[in-house]
């Protein structure tokens, strides 16, 4: 259950044998009358936050200081009041920053899923205003969990504050050609088409994005990734600003006969042409994927049919 | 249709993940010799299990020692929804008074500083416990005082005083405003816009706006979305498209996101939106064999019921993992939103003592908000909080 991994490489001594914390009296932990959830704390666990108890209530923002809250985030990397009290003595003493960034790129590869370290390395990088290592970092992250939700959003962060975009194109195709399947990266690719402004979603964008779905669709066609993708491409735009992208996806269908995926951006074009035909095409692919093509999703499929009926119906 | 991974003889490591899955729930469920025994809910042993953690933890644990008020709501949540809560509730009121922190909100422990997420905990434990002496703890004034400290000018909230945005964050706040009766217009400023912008291209919501669609961020986004009664800022048409598709194939439960594995935890984080999605009107048409809601309640059940209960007691992420407190209280809540229909008989797989109490107040589902299944307590707890702080003013600041 715990992540056990020691930061420090310092063997352990109770606080009582340190000659530099004779002065303080420790705090030990208040339940109440009657504790509920009472954790088996270790000796070393008790004692060392019995201590930061004592600094805490002091609010004391001294070198020691920083040394035990290193010691309490070693026991326990998701006590955020000791990362949050932490920041607070780094400002107090101006700390140098640079040795932080180390310090909280160590703990995070031991604990890459760890919320208090993602921030803290937010706090330390903003700062430092030195963006240089983060790619780099979330890449290595990715590396091991290529779809560690901490480091996607941190990388997204990174690339909006620095306005590193060059490259992200290249280094998601990188990952895509890995694992076509890695929606985490079709959801970077989409961040990074829609929210860098040096790329306008022309006409011509949009196409080149869907010639790139299409290449990564057709090695693996049942996988929704792609799909979901060149849907995504229209959010703000009809169908119809791409001319042939309807027929495009109609033999699209038509080739990947058992696809939901497709029958199912064949329909939500179908659905927003809204016109008499178009509807009562529509009406058919529901009727494909309630009786074949998707039947776990039926129940979906059939409340779909009443909206286009509604739909179908005259003003 | 095909109900197992296909991966287009273009295999990869998304792929082999899944089909390593698919092969661990097939194993499970050629283990069954005894059906019904399989498919029946081991309540006397998922209720030794909680009320063993609800008493003593093994130093194990020291990594939920900043969340401890949540260990006290995923087990009195549990216990409640088997209808066998500890003879020693009471205790829980002491002990989350020493975590409630003098600037108002609870901290994770005794001395943490406040956090929305142990905050959110131990008002719904609290007010599982439900006697006065539970609702008198709360500071609501500064309560109050603490969720304007960690509200920001864009509708997002940080988790804590120097800490980090997510939206998990504004469903914790909006929750406890609700039940508490302090909820202003300063509490919800912007709110809608910046969950609108959490809304990823495919439907889903994520922890902020860029991020992948998320089960149980989206579940915080639309729950947030229904208490600040702000549910036209998302598309909800494209929410439910990308919902619906998070229902697994062969193993009848939900992935968190696209291409990922099954986990029982989104049973209630993916499975709970539809009873909001129910109150919204967005619901299949009447008279289904399988009940309200727009997802397949009867496959969900049976991956709970058949692949995540722990033969020792609790519930787990997926067969091979360890059973632990956050798993058991969420697929728990998820089989319990996954049976009770808010307008015709439950769907219920397994024996009748499989059946949960329920979440909803069928009777006043049409006329009132479903406070329930926002919030994840009980209809009669929340009830009970909701009749008792309505009394009390409101704030005024």
């Amino acid at each position: 259950m715990s992540d056990s991994e020691d930061e420090s490489d310092i063997q352990y001594v109770p606080f009582n044998q340190r000659e530099e914390w004779k002065d303080v009296v420790p705090i030990p932990q208040d339940d109440g009358p009657h504790p509920v959830c009472v954790i088996a704390y270790t000796d070393q666990f008790s004692d060392t936050l019995n201590y930061f108890r004592a600094i805490l209530k002091k609010d004391e923002r001294s070198p020691r200081a920083l040394e035990i809250s290193k010691e309490v985030i070693a026991l326990n990397p998701a006590n955020y009041t000791a990362w949050y009290f932490r920041r607070n003595v780094l400002e107090a003493l101006k700390s140098d920053l640079t040795e932080e960034l180390a310090y909280v790129s160590k703990v995070g590869n031991s604990n890459p899923k760890n919320y208090q370290i993602w921030f803290h390395r937010r706090w330390v990088v903003e700062h430092l205003k030195d963006y240089s290592h983060e790619l780099s970092y979330c890449a290595k992250q990715v590396e091991g969990d290529s779809k560690n939700y901490h480091a996607w959003a941190h990388r997204q962060w990174a690339i909006q504050m620095n306005g590193q975009w060059e490259g992200e194109l290249d280094y998601i195709s990188q990952l895509l050609t890995e694992d076509v399947r890695n929606n985490s990266a079709w959801n970077q690719r989409y961040f990074v088409i829609t929210k860098n402004r040096a790329i306008p979603l022309t006409d011509d964008v949009i196409r080149r994005e869907i010639d790139y779905a299409f290449s990564y669709m057709q090695k693996a066609p049942n996988n929704q990734s792609s799909w979901t993708y060149m849907k995504g491409l229209f959010l703000n735009r009809p169908y119809n600003s791409i001319p042939e992208f309807k027929q495009r996806i109609e033999e699209a269908k038509s080739k990947y006969v058992a696809n939901a995926h497709a029958a199912t951006l064949y329909l939500d074009i179908l659905e927003k042409e809204a016109t008499k035909e178009s509807l009562e095409a529509a009406d058919k692919v529901l009727d494909d994927l309630i009786k074949h093509l998707d039947t776990l999703h039926s129940k979906y499929w059939i409340w779909k049919k009443e909206n286009v009926a509604r739909l179908m119906q005259p003003q | 249709s095909v109900w197992n991974m296909e991966d287009d003889g273009f295999p990869s490591h998304t792929s082999d993940e899944q089909k390593r899955c698919e092969t661990r729930i097939q194993r499970e469920r050629n283990k069954v010799v005894d059906l019904n025994q399989s498919l029946t809910l081991s309540r006397e042993k998922h209720v030794a299990f909680l009320k063993k953690g609800f008493q003593t933890l093994s130093s194990g644990y020291q990594s939920l020692d900043a969340s401890r008020p949540w260990l006290c709501y995923w087990i009195l949540h549990s216990l409640d929804l088997l209808e066998d809560l500890p003879s020693n509730i009471g205790d829980v009121v002491f002990f989350l008074a020493q975590c409630q922190h003098p600037d108002g909100g609870f901290g994770g422990g005794p001395g943490q500083v406040p956090h929305l997420a142990p905050t959110y905990a131990a008002v719904n434990a609290l007010l599982i416990c439900g006697t006065e002496e539970a609702f008198n703890v709360i500071n609501r004034e500064k309560l109050y005082a603490f969720l304007l400290s960690v509200k920001q000018p864009d509708g997002s909230y940080i988790m804590h005083v120097n800490g980090e945005v997510d939206i998990r964050g504004v469903y914790c706040a909006l929750s406890v405003a609700t039940l508490l009766n302090v909820m202003t217009p300063a509490l919800i400023e912007n709110t809608g816009e910046w969950i609108g912008r959490c809304q990823s291209y495919e439907g889903g919501i994520g922890g902020e706006p860029g991020s992948e669609a998320h089960g149980g961020l989206s579940f915080c986004g639309l729950a947030s979305l229904v208490l600040a009664n702000q549910t036209q800022a998302i598309d909800l048409h494209r929410f439910i498209d990308w919902a619906v598709h998070r229902q697994m194939m062969m193993e009848g439960g939900f992935q968190g996101r696209t291409n990922k594995l099954v986990d029982s935890c989104y049973s209630f984080w993916q499975g709970g939106v539809y009873p909001l999605l129910d109150h919204l009107m967005l619901s299949p048409p009447p008279s289904h064999s399988d009940g309200d809601f727009l997802y397949i309640q009867r496959k969900l059940q049976e991956y709970i019921l058949l692949c995540c209960q722990d033969i020792s007691g609790g519930l787990k992420d997926k067969p091979g993992k360890s059973r632990d407190y956050y798993h058991s209280c969420y697929a728990l809540s998820g089989l319990s939103s996954s049976q009770n229909n808010p307008r015709c008989a439950a769907t219920l797989l397994g024996p009748p003592s499989n059946l949960l109490v329920t979440l909803i107040i069928p009777s006043i589902h049409l006329s009132q908000p479903p406070i329930h299944p926002v919030h994840n307590i009980r209809a009669v707890r929340a009830t009970a909080a909701l009749a008792h702080f309505s009394k009390l003013a409101p704030i005024n600041f």
